[in-house]
């Protein structure tokens, strides 16, 4: 098993919005996506505090850009999921899977 | 987003992602705010920016990303863990600072607040003529004067003004009593004021221009009191003083004058004086006439406050010389340049009296304070020197442990602080209302300002520094290798010196506040004169009705006889100038047979009405004036009632009684005037005061003409109709004429004296807290030495010493140590008592009750706080203590 600490879920819920958001991830596309999802309400410090880790963590990494998609240009953080996030996701699923197996009459699923 | 909220996002954010983050922030509250409102986007806006203060900071402490960070989480565990002893320190801080702090707001709100409404206002000074031998606050200078002032380098701006109080009618409406300035043509440019609405007119020493067409500025204030809209004020029309004038402008909201508490409503042009003052001399900015009594001025650049008032004292020196209105000016007078705008400089002469005795108070109970935390510290570092030999030996360095002693006493500090302003606001609301003076100026807008609150932290860290200061030594020079053993000698000897030092204070504090506390009784037992319960007193200014001085006096007659005819009125009377804290008339009497006696100068008091009936001063001998002599009947000789002391000064050989029908001469009248009557001696400016002689005429032989006091004493049980009664009966005899200064004479009176008693009571509370800041280190330390010294007590028990001896032991070694304090402090209060001096009356500094009580009060809480632990010592279970480790 690869020696490297596990996603926390909110962190997993943070990567994945990131991945869903492509090229135009920076934190206030994110804390929305998450609450559209999820349909709770989400801190932005939550969130940024999450994508600092994550990028200690290299599982995700930041640039300053200009952006002027809105009319107005602006400096922005913009994020995007590493190599390494986007394998740890993959086992974070895949470990989920695995501990699903054989419990899907709890949740109403046929497959 | 508020803007508060975004500062404290920026605060908190790391530098890199401040710029990317706030807008994003800002983005997700405008997007909430249109969902679902202000109100609950708001409510998000507060949980988002308090998310981001405690989340990122959290992040940094378990990030490493502060070493400081750690050592204060650490250092709160440990204030955690004993939370009586933080308990205390906490309370101790924010007494001790809290005290500071209070003396700073007072010291704020008096002498350092800027006027509102003022352009840059800490860069305006004061300047003023002064005599050094006379309490009054200045002397006015001529126009020609200020115009030579003016040319000097060293000002850059140099205006001045006129304080007047005028009738003012608006409209059509009865007149009201009201504070305006005249003013230079360049004041409201100086100050930096312009106009809300209007202009402010610049026009300005013509008196023909000001006779023609008199236009005024008005306060907002008093423009919203004229129009809807302040701004449709102008053009309206006034009457001040009786004289049309209509307003040209006015100023903007906030700003009312240059004097604290800033209440002026109108201000006039320099030519309007002679206009609205009739008896000003029209020629009064040309000649020599000493005009300008108040000057407000720039400083140009690089000029300081010294040079700028050695200038105008070269001036002066060299006008002396030359200029007619110097030559009878004493040699005394001395220009003064005071720094800031604020209260009228008397009250702030009178507030730095005071706030320098209550500095000085506070300034022990800092010391007070400090000593308590110190010895609290103390304590706690011996307590836990085992846990500090422990960190030694694991490696930790002395400089780490100094700076867990250190940050401890800071995050204490910071809790002390917090403590401070609450006990600042707490004395702020007590405060409030506290009259400073006599003229009355109230505390009004007392308050704990950011100012305050950064004194407070100042105040409280510095005290725990201090405090930090042993303890921090004691955990440097902890060795790993040493046993342990009970307290050091050094630490001991430390925490004997800080019980010694609180002793000491008390002492100072204790006799201090006994003296004034022995004062406020003197002056409560003094007998004002009169009778001062039920009696309303309020102005009215006759002159100003165009009256001449025959008709002025008929109207006072008759308004003082309507008031005594009303409901509700026992006795009402009428005088000029008011009885008690009104300025002097004087006049100059002696026998009328005695051309070359000597005589007296007394003060002139002249009645209308049942005056002495109302005031309850009895005539001690022979009778009150007539009616017809105070109708002034030309037919009447003129007569006079005198003082007892009056009499006694006059005819020292005769009995007060027996100068009845005797004759006077007094200066201003040619025929002698026949003494019908004799009076107690009055106080006319409070108990402190020796009364000067009196010598009381009736009105219509007498005809001064000036503001002048009504005197109405209630029935019983009327008190609270009368205001009201007395406006009705005036109003109905003339309804022009506006009556103000309504007051309490009880109130009035008391207000003499308010300032002795507010630092009595301050000095009382002071002194108390002291005493108990005191007594709690007093047994803080016996109680440590019965403590650490359990085990000789058991052994003492065990050999057969009596509970009763062990208790003497330890009640006697208290005792001594208050015995030893008291030397420095009886020395302390000596000089104390010294700076008392002034503000007692009929107590010496020396005074037996005051020291006795102090000093026995000082033993007896030493012996209470002894005994406590004595007590304990006394109860030490022997096979237990001899038994344990």
């Amino acid at each position: 098993m690869p020696d490297r600490p596990a996603l926390g879920e909110f962190e997993h819920h943070v990567l994945l919005a990131v991945l869903r958001l492509g090229n135009d991830a920076f934190t206030a596309p994110i804390v929305e996506e998450l609450e559209r999802r999820t349909g709770r309400s989400v801190a932005p410090a939550a969130v940024y505090i999450a994508l600092r880790r994550l990028e200690k963590r290299e599982l995700v990494h930041s640039a300053l850009r200009t952006d002027d998609s809105a009319g107005a240009t602006r400096e922005r953080r913009f994020v995007a999921v590493t190599e390494a996030g986007v394998a740890q996701l993959r086992d974070a699923r895949s470990d989920l899977r695995s501990l699903w197996d054989g419990l899907d009459v709890l949740t109403g699923d046929d497959a | 987003m508020n803007r508060l909220l975004r500062a404290i996002l920026q605060g908190v954010l790391p530098p890199e992602d401040r710029d990317a983050l706030v807008p994003e922030v800002e983005a997700l509250y405008e997007s909430r705010r249109r969902r679902h409102g202000r109100i609950r986007a708001n409510l998000w806006a507060v949980r988002t920016v308090a998310g981001f203060l405690s989340r990122v900071g959290r992040d940094r402490v378990a990030g490493g990303l502060s070493r400081r960070a750690v050592e204060v989480r650490r250092a709160l565990r440990g204030v955690a863990r004993r939370p009586g002893w933080a308990l205390a320190m906490v309370a101790t801080l924010g007494l001790g600072a809290g005290g500071v702090v209070t003396v700073y707001a007072v010291a704020h709100e008096v002498l350092l607040r800027p006027v509102p409404g003022v352009a840059d206002a800490a860069s305006l000074v004061e300047v003023r003529l002064r005599d050094r031998e006379s309490e009054r606050p200045s002397f006015p200078v001529s126009h020609g004067d200020l115009e030579a002032f003016r040319a000097l380098p060293e000002w850059a701006r140099l205006e001045a003004r006129i304080p007047l109080e005028v009738n003012l009618a608006p409209g059509e409406g009865p007149p009201v009593r009201a504070r305006a300035d005249v003013v230079t043509p360049g004041w409201f440019d100086a100050l930096g004021v312009t106009a809300a609405a209007g202009r402010l007119p610049t026009a300005g020493l013509s008196v023909d221009d000001a006779a023609a067409h008199l236009e005024v500025v008005v306060s907002w204030s008093l423009a919203r009191r004229l129009a809807d809209h302040p701004t449709g004020a102008v053009g309206r029309r006034l009457r001040i003083n009786g004289r049309d004038a209509s307003v040209a402008g006015v100023t903007p909201a906030g700003f009312q004058g240059v004097e604290l508490p800033a209440d002026t409503d109108v201000w006039l042009p320099a030519g309007a004086l002679p206009v609205v003052e009739p008896s000003t001399d029209p020629a009064v900015f040309e000649g020599p006439f000493g005009v300008w009594p108040r000057m407000v001025g720039r400083l140009a650049p690089g000029a300081t406050l010294d040079a700028a008032e050695a200038a105008l004292n070269r001036s002066v020196v060299e006008r002396r010389d030359t200029q007619a209105s110097w030559a009878f000016v004493s040699l005394n007078f001395q220009m003064e340049v005071l720094p800031g705008l604020g209260a009228e400089p008397g009250i702030r002469r009178e507030v730095t009296r005071t706030l320098g005795l209550l500095a000085g108070a506070s300034l022990l109970l800092l010391i007070l304070a400090t000593a308590n935390v110190a010895g609290l510290s103390l304590t706690r570092a011996v307590s836990r020197g085992s846990r500090m030999r422990v960190q030694r030996a694991l490696g930790a360095g002395p400089g780490h442990l100094t700076a867990e002693v250190v940050t401890e006493h800071v995050v204490l500090g910071a809790c002390g602080a917090a403590a401070a302003v609450g006990v600042a606001v707490g004395a702020a609301r007590l405060l409030e209302g506290v009259r400073l003076d006599q003229s009355g100026a109230a505390l009004a807008g007392l308050g704990v300002g950011p100012r305050a609150a950064a004194v407070a932290v100042c105040a409280a860290v510095g005290m725990a520094l201090a405090a930090a200061v042993a303890p921090a030594g004691l955990a440097a020079r902890t060795s790993a290798t040493r046993p342990l053993r009970g307290e050091s000698p050094s630490a001991q000897r430390l925490r004997r010196g800080f019980a010694l030092a609180q002793l000491a204070a008390s002492v100072v504090l204790l006799v201090g506040a006994g003296l004034l506390t022995r004062t406020v009784g003197q002056i409560a037992q003094v007998d004002p004169g009169f009778e001062t319960r039920d009696l309303l007193a309020f102005d009215f200014d006759p002159s100003r009705l165009g009256l001449d001085d025959t008709e002025a006096s008929v109207l006072v007659e008759e308004l003082a006889t309507a008031l005594s005819r009303a409901p509700s009125v026992e006795a009402a009377g009428i005088a000029f100038p008011s009885p008690v804290w009104g300025a002097f008339l004087t006049a100059h009497v002696r026998p009328a047979d005695e051309p070359d006696a000597e005589g007296l100068v007394g003060a002139h008091l002249q009645v209308a009405g049942d005056l002495l009936s109302a005031m309850g001063v009895g005539v001690v001998a022979g009778r009150d004036f007539t009616a017809a002599e105070r109708g002034g009947d030309p037919e009447l000789p003129g007569v006079v009632i005198l003082s007892v002391d009056a009499a006694e000064a006059l005819f020292p050989h005769l009995p007060p009684a027996s100068v009845v029908g005797r004759s006077v001469a007094a200066s201003g009248t040619e025929d002698p005037l026949e003494i019908v009557g004799i009076v107690p001696a009055i106080r006319r400016r409070g108990p402190r005061i020796e009364p000067p002689p009196s010598i009381i005429r009736p009105w219509g032989q007498s005809r001064f003409n000036g503001v002048a006091s009504a005197w109405v004493r209630a029935r019983p049980g009327a008190w609270n109709d009368l205001a009201g009664t007395v406006r009705r009966v005036a109003g109905d005899v003339r309804p022009d004429l506006p009556l103000f200064d309504f007051r309490s004479v009880e109130a009035q009176v008391d207000r003499l004296v308010a300032d002795t008693r507010v630092v009595a009571g301050l000095a009382a509370v002071t002194s108390i807290l002291g005493l108990t800041l005191s007594a709690l280190g007093l047994y803080g330390l016996l109680a440590w030495a019965v403590a650490s010294r359990t085990r000789e007590i058991g052994v003492r028990a065990a050999l057969g010493a009596p509970a009763g001896s062990l208790v003497r032991h330890f009640v006697g070694q208290g005792l001594r140590l208050a015995a030893v304090g008291l030397v420095p402090g009886i020395a302390g209060a000596l000089l104390f008592a010294r700076l008392l001096e002034a503000r007692l009356f009929q107590v010496r500094t020396l005074d037996p009750v005051a020291w006795i009580a102090g000093v026995g009060l000082l033993l007896g809480v030493a012996a209470v706080a002894s005994w406590i632990p004595a007590r304990r010592a006394a109860h030490v279970d022997v096979a237990r203590t001899l038994t344990s480790d």
